[in-house]
């Protein structure tokens, strides 16, 4: 077994050992879009996606933008506590030989899986309740934007402590989704354009409510994905060298 | 010193001890007071907001960042605490005095967090009708969500899975509470800030605090204190006076 496998399989096990936590990363994502889908009114709105305006009910309307955010909430936590809880540990790891960017790369693995579950789970309930357009391009996008997201954790979760950062992971992504980048938002501010919301999540709103995704938006969020990892990945190996 | 001098001591300086827990009473607050200000005016299409759109962002925001942080400093407090408060119940000091103090911490955060709120909220220009009643709500809506932090914490006594729960909770309620968007249920007004978010809406806008919320609001507040005291005892293992 290679390192990076190990160090994987401890961090699986991590998690599978608090069959709560694991249950939570399904059933929360779950219970948001579901109780919105059921509560949200079916009076029309304007909906802003891909530089036009439709009119589509409330409910479907909000529901996939929902959905990403329910599933990029759990992951972001997610990425902060797994970070938080694990740097003393691989602090003595790497003393005792294992490459840093081996930890990380298990880690990070680690996260992408909380980030599959949560992002298919709000994906699942959302198609009970308000089918998207292109059903697969909204959960790849929905699941590059919560690894973004869970990855920016990880950068919280060595900068601040648990209560900090738990503040910064629902503020964060609630400002970015619901509100700079709602589908019922239009003329977002120009600081809008640097938050992951921007690529990715437009992405996946337009794969909602279009039968032709912005593919652009989708590469720039995966460009944007793979930097916030190099950023990650430098901040948890200088925290774990520290 | 007395019991509850010591108890209420320990308490405070758990929380006054974490320099990032006061960095964030201080600078949280207003940065999302002032984010909601600015993001709500991008809903032009959403008639069924009353008044200005960058008053209402500033009302949610300040009513959502008191409460939320009062909310996980209930939840860390009694999750980090639980065992020590154990240990103290089973060496003879009185459980109901642990968890009275921990009840005065929390108001003393909510204290705080929301008068960095309201200072925020009348920084970025809105004009508050009445300031002590606004203050007022403010600090209830911060007890409120201290106490949920409580009986979360207890029932789930590890942060990362407190934490998401109250996330969720405090989403759903920030998202449903302020009645932005008329849903197709009443159940909305048994969540934690449907209440609180009519009193400091009228108290920005009239002064007044008048009226079924405040019955509501304090209703609720009864009941999460029954919640939270026997959530609190089940986690450190029972009343002793």
């Amino acid at each position: 077994m290679t390192r990076t496998r190990t160090a994987l399989s401890a961090t699986v096990k991590q998690f599978a050992r608090t069959p709560v936590l694991v249950a939570l990363l399904v059933v929360l994502p779950a219970y948001f879009v579901g109780l919105l889908g059921v509560v949200l009114p079916d009076s029309t709105v304007p909906v802003h996606v891909a530089g036009a305006t439709t009119r589509t009910p409330l409910r479907d309307g909000m529901l996939p933008m929902l959905a990403s955010l329910a599933a990029v909430m759990v992951t972001g936590i997610a990425g902060l506590f797994l970070t938080v809880d694990t740097l003393d540990a691989d602090g003595w790891l790497a003393l005792s030989g294992l490459p840093s960017r081996t930890l990380f790369a298990a880690r990070a693995a680690a996260l992408a899986g909380a980030a599959l579950l949560a992002s298919v789970a709000a994906a699942g309930v959302l198609s009970l309740l308000a089918v998207p357009e292109r059903p697969l391009v909204f959960l790849a996008a929905t699941l590059v934007l919560a690894a973004t997201y869970g990855l920016i954790g990880a950068v919280v979760g060595v900068a601040l402590d648990r209560l900090a950062g738990v503040y910064v992971m629902l503020f964060g992504p609630a400002v970015d989704l619901f509100l700079l980048h709602s589908p019922l938002a239009t003329d977002a501010p120009a600081f809008a354009l640097l938050t992951p919301g921007r690529w990715a999540g437009v992405a996946a709103m337009d794969a909602a409510f279009t039968a032709n995704p912005e593919w652009g938006a989708l590469g720039v969020g995966v460009a944007y994905l793979a930097v916030v990892a190099v950023a990650a990945a430098g901040a948890v190996r200088a925290a774990v060298r520290a | 010193m007395s019991e509850f001098q010591t108890g209420a001591s320990a308490h405070a300086k758990s929380v006054a001890r974490q320099p990032t827990t006061l960095a964030l009473l201080a600078v949280l607050p207003p940065f999302v007071v002032a984010v909601y200000g600015a993001a709500m005016t991008a809903f032009p299409d959403t008639v069924f907001l009353r008044g200005s759109a960058a008053t209402y962002g500033r009302v949610g925001g300040a009513l959502f960042a008191t409460a939320f942080l009062s909310g996980l400093v209930g939840l860390f407090g009694t999750v980090s605490a639980a065992r020590a408060d154990r240990y103290l119940s089973f060496s003879g000091f009185s459980s109901v005095v642990l968890f009275g103090t921990r009840v005065l911490v929390s108001v003393g955060v909510a204290g705080v967090a929301a008068a960095v709120s309201l200072l925020a909220v009348v920084a970025a220009g809105t004009e508050v009708a009445s300031l002590p009643a606004a203050y007022a709500v403010l600090v209830l809506a911060g007890v409120l969500y201290g106490l949920l932090g409580v009986v979360v914490g207890a029932l789930l006594p590890r942060e990362l899975e407190g934490s998401l729960v109250l996330v969720f909770l405090a989403d759903v309620d920030s998202f449903l509470s302020g009645d932005v968007i008329p849903v197709n249920t009443d159940l909305v007004e048994l969540l934690p800030l449907h209440a609180p978010h009519a009193l400091f809406a009228a108290a920005v806008r009239d002064g007044s605090l008048a009226g079924g919320p405040v019955g509501r609001a304090l209703a609720y507040l009864a009941v999460l204190f029954v919640a939270a005291g026997a959530a609190y005892a089940a986690a450190t293992g029972g009343w002793s006076a």
